[in-house]
């Protein structure tokens, strides 16, 4: 599905240049979920924005590869990059509210983003933002529509955001910290809901992490990364059960034994199922 | 707060037509400040430095010729009978009579605030579509190239003072070119005076007289252009900065994210970053109304600017007043209109 080889992004500062990732290399392979972990600073967020071309202008991408149903995501032409976003490639936004528009009502924002790759009647989107609300469970999808973003609580705003990413049925989502920004209460919620759409929808899912204990229970694969180099990938069994790198044991070791460590799919059955 | 919001995650309850109420609420401070404005005024010409009565009858004035003019003036009266005498001519829309020219202060401004507002206005215009232009550009160039080229454009508007820029137009335009009129007024001698049609260029406009419209168009280029061009400058900083930091945010990331074209993605970092903008447009307006005097001197614009700052040499007293009220007036109009504007703008402004 996506397969990143060798990404190398560098800053340009004051201090002169900076090389933020360097050769990282990983793989989504199609209906599968791949989780990036690693702490702040560790490139996880520029890995992502240079795969979608989001760096900012001071930053580009020097080498490598992200190819994403046979096109090189890092050669395509801005035109046709913009094609692929939201509506191949999902995001899911660390923050809803700065994520969302904020003197735009929801509805503009999806009629805007239904536009920026299909023509729809205003009619037939309106059923269809109603639908897709419903969907990421938003009660009274009727007002949040006609609300704007402020209006709404920190949950219902992601679940917006989500709405928002899946409205094109994108075959690959890419979720950056999608509950950072959350009460602690709703972050599950809203992973669970993340994991359930991916998984109706049969799609893979990119996610990125510092917190290991979403990717044991999310995700099949996991990345970890630090200071812009991938230190070691593989499968969630494989890797949480057996590190190979120091790091990747002293991250393991810096969680708090949780009531993930009873119930985490990637540590249980999925060693089992994908053996 | 959080559990209310969960509870019921939609649209706030809405009051009975919060607007209007805010807006009133609003308009009922305006008596408030025009006391204050009018106060203010009216003692603001005990500092100003000189005596009228020397203004007027020269150095070598007697005392007994001082204390006659002064008396027919009513300046030997106590200064709390001149300050009840004037809010009560003011209430009545009475500023009182030039002491020079014995001409009303208020058939002064009938002349000279409307040449000054469409100065202002054409000024403003121009320089907010030149200064978006450049702070876009740099903006959405962030460090790199076109950025470099729109500040250094930016930094030499800002560092050239406009009445400069109005004598380098006037040699080069009309002297040297040839291309532009006189710097006479607002219209060539053979068209007599123009003072008896105020809003020179909206009313030709309006009533389809194409050839005063294009005298007055041409006479207004050179001064419109003298400071559209310096406050393009202020124009463009806000923007640049303004739209520089809505283009780095999330909402921006987010918006390309979903694949929204660019033009749709500027227009996001454009709606995020008006209100500063807007805002900038109300402060230069009031400021620019006194503020072009020089500009207005120099292409004898007979603006209002003009007149104060004759007014303020002479230490004509009822001309500074009548200017610092109808200023004053004048910018308290805008800058409530200004509140309903981004109240309009912003649903996050809440109406308390």
């Amino acid at each position: 599905m996506l397969r990143v080889q060798g990404l190398t992004s560098q800053f340009r500062g004051r201090a002169g240049v900076v090389r933020a990732i360097d050769d990282v290399s990983f793989e989504v392979p199609a209906g599968e979920a791949v989780g990036i972990v690693g702490e702040t600073g560790s490139g996880k967020s520029v890995t992502i924005r240079s795969i979608l071309g989001l760096l900012p202008s001071y930053g580009r991408v020097v080498a490598g590869s992200a190819e994403f149903e046979g096109e090189d995501l890092i050669k395509l032409s801005r035109t046709r990059l913009r094609e692929i976003r939201g509506a191949r490639i999902g995001f899911v936004a660390q923050n809803p509210f700065g994520a969302l528009n904020p003197v735009l009502s929801i509805e503009k924002q999806f009629r805007n983003v239904m536009r920026a790759h299909r023509r729809m009647s205003r009619a037939e989107l309106h059923d269809l933002a109603i639908e897709r609300l419903a969907a990421v469970q938003v009660r009274g999808p009727e007002r949040v529509l006609r609300g704007y973003a402020h209006e709404l609580s920190g949950g219902m705003a992601q679940r917006v955001v989500i709405a928002l990413a899946m409205l094109h049925d994108p075959p690959l989502v890419i979720a950056d910290e999608p509950t950072t920004a959350l009460d602690v209460t709703v972050q599950r919620q809203i992973l669970d809901l993340i994991d359930s759409q991916v998984k109706q929808g049969g799609r893979s899912l990119l996610l990125v992490t510092h917190d290991l204990g979403v990717v044991a229970q999310y995700c099949h694969r996991v990345v970890v990364m630090k200071s812009g180099r991938v230190v070691e990938t593989g499968l969630v069994a494989d890797v949480f059960t057996n590190p190979t790198h120091e790091y990747t044991k002293q991250l393991l070791d810096a969680v708090p034994p949780a009531p993930w460590a009873q119930e985490a799919p990637g540590l249980t059955e999925q060693a089992v199922t994908s053996r | 707060m959080t559990t209310a919001r969960a509870a019921q995650p939609a649209v706030k309850q809405k009051q009975r037509r919060p607007m209007l109420r805010y807006i009133l609420k609003r308009i009922a401070i305006v008596p408030i400040s025009v006391f204050v404005l009018g106060s203010v005024s009216f003692f603001l010409t005990f500092l100003i430095p000189g005596d009228p009565a020397i203004t007027i009858l020269g150095d070598f004035a007697t005392k007994e010729q001082i204390a006659h003019v002064n008396a027919q003036l009513g300046l030997d009266k106590p200064v709390l009978e001149r300050y009840v005498s004037y809010w009560t001519n003011l209430l009545q829309g009475d500023l009182g009579t030039s002491f020079f020219t014995n001409e009303p202060v208020l058939s002064d401004l009938g002349k000279f605030l409307p040449n000054t507002i469409e100065l202002v206005f054409f000024s403003l215009l121009f320089a907010l579509a030149l200064g978006m232009t450049i702070g876009v550009i740099g903006a959405y160039f962030a460090r790199r190239l076109p950025d470099r080229i729109m500040s250094g454009i930016t930094s030499v508007l800002q560092s050239v003072p406009d009445f400069f820029l109005a004598l380098v137009g006037i040699y080069v335009f009309f002297f040297l070119l040839g291309w532009a009129p006189a710097p006479i007024g607002r219209l060539p001698i053979t068209a007599g005076s123009a003072d008896e049609r105020p809003f020179l260029i909206f009313s030709s406009l309006f009533t389809g007289d194409w050839e005063t419209l294009g005298m007055a168009v041409s006479h207004a280029a050179l001064p419109v252009l003298a400071l559209g061009l310096v406050y393009a400058s202020y124009f463009a900083k806000t923007a640049r900065g303004s739209m520089g930091t809505a283009l780095t945010t999330p909402q921006v990331e987010f918006a390309r994210a979903c694949g929204l074209r660019e033009r749709t993605v500027v227009y996001y970092a454009f709606a995020a970053s008006r209100t500063t903008v807007i805002t900038y447009v109300a402060i230069l307006f009031g400021s620019l109304l006194g503020g072009a005097a020089i500009v207005e001197r120099v292409f004898n614009w007979r603006g209002m600017g003009q007149w104060a700052l004759d007014g303020v040499l002479k230490v004509d007293v009822p001309i500074i007043q009548g200017f610092v009220i109808t200023a004053g007036l004048l910018t308290l109009t805008l800058f409530l209109l200004l509140d309903i504007v981004v109240l309009l703008l912003d649903p996050r402004v809440s109406y308390e």
